[in-house]
């Protein structure tokens, strides 16, 4: 049973990116800002911290490969970032003190780092003409702006229910 | 300072890398059908948005509702105006569609590009990163969608299906249409203008209708329908209204922009047509 609970929240994770966009009032606000929920980034970054890199890398491969299947139908790109971020984050966890805050911090970073990334491949292969200040303006701070909101919220419940996960793991 | 990467690690990063570029190379060939891997996990996580999708959209549509409300006063007297006019307009339309089954029987025409049957489905997920605006339905081959189908909402067109695996398939809003996924549609008037749907004009939100002779009769508030010429589009189905029409930059052709029906951007449930024209063939064909 225990090892089911942080699948579960990973499922959690990955499903709900989708249904909020889905829910999301389609005003002239989602017309023209592109707010990206990040949610499972969130986790994988907040899992990169308590279970180590080496873990939050199976997750970011496999939930990375999902998302290039279901949604972009791009294989690769997002299971490619996804690992690394994830490799990255478990190194980064090794510097600094463990905590919510700089976990959080961190999953900003990596917004910032992956929304970029898909901005180049995007621009790449010919699917946009945006320039960056565009990308800038329409995606990048109202992205930003939603995952810090998201952050404020669910944080801390996510790294008590991740500490709690742990410890659960432990007795065992 | 640590070293990020070791020898090892830095050699598996680049030969990542190198089988990042391939996967990418392989999605973009224009492919008729997913591998089956691909369809397999696009049900399976369809399914699991099934389950968690139902109870977050009844939440949401509370609270739609409740803002619903505030409108309703406003909406029943427009549509009490409207009703009237309907009634005459039912009366017509089924002369019309009487004369013009009287008239097929003579000719002995069963089959038209017209008639299809369309298939009921709704939204279970939407690409979060929304870079291409695709929305994901919970009907896929084994209810009849196929690759290319028209997709419509009770207004019009919104789309057509991208790819179609078992139970769940990808639909591709106008919003999202690119050079290789043209629709061919016309101008209804006097005499009808044949055209193609190019592209999306994201500043104006409105469809780009271009290859219209320079000298074809096109006027503003014209209705813009499906032609059913090529693919599987059956004819008729609306698209939108136009509200401008341009020379395009050569000079040879003109551009009309088309104001979409549809909502392009909110919908729940969508319906995938399906041209029974094409189903009779099969049958002849099968039959021989």
């Amino acid at each position: 049973m225990n090892k089911w609970r942080l699948p579960f929240l990973a499922v959690l994770c990955f499903v709900s990116e989708s249904l909020f966009v889905d829910v999301w009032p389609k005003g002239d606000l989602y017309v023209h800002y592109f707010f990206v929920p990040r949610f499972f980034l969130v986790f994988l970054v907040f899992t990169a911290m308590h279970f180590g890199g080496t873990r939050a890398m199976g997750y970011g491969f496999i939930f990375g490969f999902l998302y290039d299947c279901v949604y972009t139908e791009l294989l690769g790109v997002y299971a490619f970032a996804y690992t690394l971020i994830a490799y990255l984050a478990g190194k980064a966890m090794k510097w600094f003190h463990q905590n919510w805050f700089v976990a959080s911090l961190l999953s900003l970073l990596s917004i910032v780092l992956l929304d970029s990334y898909v901005y180049g491949i995007q621009l790449l292969i010919g699917r946009t003409d945006w320039s960056f200040s565009v990308f800038w303006d329409r995606r990048l701070w109202p992205t930003l702006l939603l995952n810090v909101a998201f952050l404020l919220v669910f944080s801390y419940p996510l790294e008590r229910r991740l500490a709690k996960i742990r410890r659960f793991e432990q007795e065992e | 300072m640590p070293q990020l990467f070791g020898n090892k690690r830095l050699i598996f990063l680049l030969v990542s890398i190198v089988i990042l570029v391939m996967l990418i190379g392989f999605s973009l060939r224009s492919r008729e059908e997913l591998t089956w891997p691909e369809q397999f996990v696009k049900d399976t996580v369809g399914f699991v948005q099934l389950l968690f999708g139902k109870p977050a959209q009844q939440v949401a549509g509370f609270f739609e509702n409740v803002s619903d409300l505030r409108r309703t006063y406003k909406e029943n007297e427009l549509l009490k105006a409207r009703l009237e006019e309907y009634a005459a307009l039912e009366t017509e339309v089924e002369a019309l569609r009487q004369e013009n089954e009287r008239l097929r029987a003579l000719l002995d025409k069963k089959e038209s590009l017209r008639d299809f049957v369309s298939i009921q489905a709704t939204v279970i997920g939407r690409n979060p990163d929304r870079w291409r605006e695709t929305i994901i339905i919970n009907k896929g081959e084994q209810h009849g969608v196929k690759k290319d189908m028209a997709v419509i909402t009770p207004a019009g067109l919104v789309g057509k299906v991208q790819h179609a695996s078992q139970f769940t398939s990808t639909v591709q809003l106008l919003s999202a249409l690119d050079q290789n996924n043209r629709i061919s549609a016309y101008i209804q008037g006097k005499e009808n203008v044949f055209g193609l749907i190019e592209g999306y004009d994201e500043k104006r939100r409105e469809l780009l209708l271009g290859e219209i002779p320079i000298d074809a009769k096109v006027e503003k508030r014209q209705k813009v329908l499906t032609s059913g010429l090529g693919g599987v589009f059956p004819k008729g189905l609306p698209i939108g209204e136009v509200t401008e029409i341009k020379p395009d930059q050569y000079g040879l052709t003109k551009v009309v922009y088309v104001k979409p029906f549809a909502n392009l951007y909110d919908i729940d449930d969508v319906m995938i047509v399906k041209r029974t024209i094409d189903a009779a063939l099969q049958e002849k064909e099968e039959a021989k």
